[in-house]
């Protein structure tokens, strides 16, 4: 039995005390000083490092933003790493993060799936000199040093409201279809909306369907809305998947028309339910300036640049910072897509 | 010697992080020992299940049940006299719950425990909605627990305690002979139903203390986190030599299992800048196919490797592959 093979016992205790050293070494190594790295600890390349870390890897969002990203790193001399986890979870991305800072990259750029998890990341980097922005979504508590927001959230919130009311004639019963109830970004677009919602006495919000920025998830969340809420008149949905998922929805339904659906998605994910005239409009912003910007911003950091209001960015133009936050960026104005102009946009995907 | 391969495996391992030029430091061993700490508690608890030819798909939906309770507890001092003892208490009784449905209701365990990994996550769901929740950050102290100095400990003794019940309890050889043969086991006065519920008891507790380092280390937790992390441990306890059949496995083995899919995650995450330049495709690709050909090629090996050492007559490993006492 058990005790027939003498040597496991000789590699348990082998093993527990190699376990030991490990960690008495790294007891005192692990404390990088407070002012972080010397400059002499940079990697052979001495080309600067940006790490950029999306909600989840392997969606056209992120596809579209990564183009951007890899072509202003091309343009300004630097390496660009451009990773994440497949699923949109906090522990995915918090490892990337540790594995970045031992790397000793010079800036990380975050979308942080849960704002909460993510701060204790950020604090570890920024301890070992590493400048940390989020972009596309915010931690706003984490201490983070900048924000590249894609839009106003404000401006988008309302004008996705106002496009719901005006194609429901202002009256019946919608819901919220949304990637998750944690993710700054979607969250402050909602409360936006939701806020726009009391000038239009006669629509009512009725469900919020949680999709977890899964296309094919959102499509069964939606059908299951669908069938309880009959008189369901509008859909608004928040991230890139939650608005193809949920046209799959109401076009398998038979509900085109009956149902009006408004979001943000992208072009190549709605051009078909555009043209099936299962969705009249949808918004976006460019997804490869958000990716550029973010890259660029990350460098000027790194090189110790002050950014302010009205600097000029090649390929942007003038930086507009946020009014409700001066150490947030905004990106631009969001774009309406609509059968007419959905094909003169292409975003690299 | 089953270690032998899978030590092989992590200089393997190292010669990639070391090809792809990542730094080979404290600072990975630190990161190693950090991130994988929830998959080493769970292997440890899972070896023992594995070991009665049982199985625990659930490990991963209690760990984030038993987080969702923590965070459900205000936060500040009483956290400690509070929600600790609460996630420790509901850790062992949904480890009990499946030791129940095992060995009371003469389930099998596969089935069992598929049924509460779904009630688990759904609990989850129920405790915490579609929201993160952390209180964590506002616990005197609780992240110190996160740190490599208290966790690297916590791990050790953990690691040790383990060992000795595997290598030098009664309790381990009756196990051993469950896993065997199960009928032979009990005419042999093995109180089998017994060990099957504390088994699958201290897989719960291991779940606690997973649940907290998860918590330690991130700060807030969601019920939709820790998803297949149960196939992760699987992965780690059977690359480790252990048997599904049960009857005979390897302690040790599970720990280095452990590092080694550890050192694969971090060493295909660590090079992805190597990989774009010098690859036409995504390194992170890599990934699945690694894992996949560690398992099959693992296991395969320690299967070769015990009926090379069955056939030798004096062959150390032959008990290890013979079924049981009969």
């Amino acid at each position: 039995m058990a005790h027939s093979h003498p040597a496991d016992p000789i590699f348990a205790a082998l093993a527990a005390s190699c376990l030991a050293i490990a960690i008495a070494g790294c007891g005192e190594e692990s404390r990088p000083g407070p002012t972080g790295d010397s400059p002499g600890a940079a990697p052979a390349s001495t080309r600067a490092v940006i790490a950029m870390l999306p909600k989840l890897v392997n969606i056209d969002y992120f596809n579209a933003c990564k183009l951007g990203a890899e072509a202003a790193a091309r343009d300004i001399g630097v390496d660009l790493i451009f990773d994440g986890p497949s699923e949109a979870t906090a522990e995915g991305q918090n490892q990337f993060i540790e594995t970045w800072i031992r790397q000793r990259v010079a800036a990380i750029c975050v979308a942080p799936n849960q704002p909460k998890a993510v701060r204790r990341f950020v604090e570890q980097a920024q301890r070992a000199g590493i400048r940390v922005l989020t972009w596309d979504t915010d931690a706003p508590e984490s201490g983070r040093d900048l924000m590249v927001s894609q839009v106003d959230d404000k401006v988008l919130g309302e004008a996705l409201m106002d496009e719901l009311a005006s194609q429901m004639g202002e009256q019946g019963n919608w819901a919220i279809a949304i990637g998750s109830l944690d993710a700054t970004n979607l969250n402050t677009w909602r409360r936006h909306a939701e806020a726009r919602a009391s000038r239009y006495p006669k629509m009512k919000l009725i469900a919020t369907e949680v999709t977890k920025e899964n296309e094919h998830f959102a499509s069964q969340r939606v059908e299951t809305l669908l069938n309880a809420h009959p008189d369901l008149a509008g859909i608004l949905a928040f991230d890139s998947n939650s608005v193809p998922g949920a046209a799959d929805a109401i076009q398998r339904a038979g509900k085109a028309g009956k149902v009006a659906l408004v979001g943000n998605s992208t072009p190549s994910k709605m051009r078909k339910y555009v043209k099936d005239g299962v969705v009249r409009a949808f918004f976006l912003w460019d997804p490869r300036l958000l990716g550029s910007l973010t890259v660029r911003l990350a460098q000027s950091l790194v090189a110790g640049k002050a950014l302010r209001p009205g600097d000029e960015v090649p390929g942007y133009g003038k930086l507009v910072f946020s009014p409700a936050d001066p150490r947030v960026v905004i990106v631009g104005n969001p774009i309406r897509f609509t059968a007419e102009n959905v094909d003169s946009y292409d975003f690299g995907i | 010697m089953k270690s032998i391969v899978l030590i092989t495996l992590l200089v393997a391992e190292l010669a990639f992080l070391a090809a792809t030029s990542q730094p080979i430091d404290a600072g990975l061993l630190r990161g190693l020992l950090v991130q994988s700490s929830p998959i080493f508690f769970l292997a440890i608890g899972m070896t023992f299940v594995i070991l009665t030819a049982g199985i625990d798909l659930s490990v991963g939906s209690m760990t984030a049940l038993v987080a969702a309770v923590l965070a459900s507890f205000p936060a500040g001092g009483s956290f400690w006299a509070t929600a600790v003892p609460a996630g420790l208490a509901a850790a062992l009784l949904l480890g009990a719950t499946n030791g129940a449905l095992v060995a009371r209701l003469d389930m099998p365990p596969i089935v069992a425990t598929l049924g509460t990994m779904l009630v688990f996550r759904g609990l989850a769901y129920g405790i915490l909605g579609d929201s993160e929740k952390g209180p964590f950050a506002e616990v005197p102290g609780y992240f110190r627990l996160g740190e490599v100095e208290i966790l690297g400990a916590v791990v050790l003794v953990a690691a040790v305690s383990g060992g000795v019940l595997y290598y030098a309890s009664r309790w381990s050889r009756e196990l051993h002979m469950i896993g065997g043969n199960r009928i032979a086991a009990r005419y042999a006065g093995v109180p089998v139903l017994r060990r099957q519920m504390q088994v699958y008891t201290l897989a719960g507790a291991c779940a606690f203390l997973a649940a907290v380092a998860y918590t330690a280390q991130n700060g807030s937790v969601s019920a939709s986190a820790l998803p297949e992390l149960e196939l992760k441990v699987i992965t780690a306890v059977v690359l480790g030599g252990t048997r599904v059949q049960g009857g005979s496995g390897s302690y040790v083995g599970s720990l280095l299992g452990v590092f080694v899919i550890a050192l694969l995650d971090e060493g295909l995450r660590g090079a992805k800048r190597w990989g774009d330049e010098h690859l036409p495709f995504d390194v992170s690709y890599l990934r699945h196919l690694a894992l996949g050909a560690l398992l099959a090629g693992g296991v395969g090996l320690h299967g070769w490797w015990g009926r090379r050492a069955l056939r030798s007559p004096r062959g150390r490993d032959a008990g290890t592959t013979a079924d049981g006492a009969a």
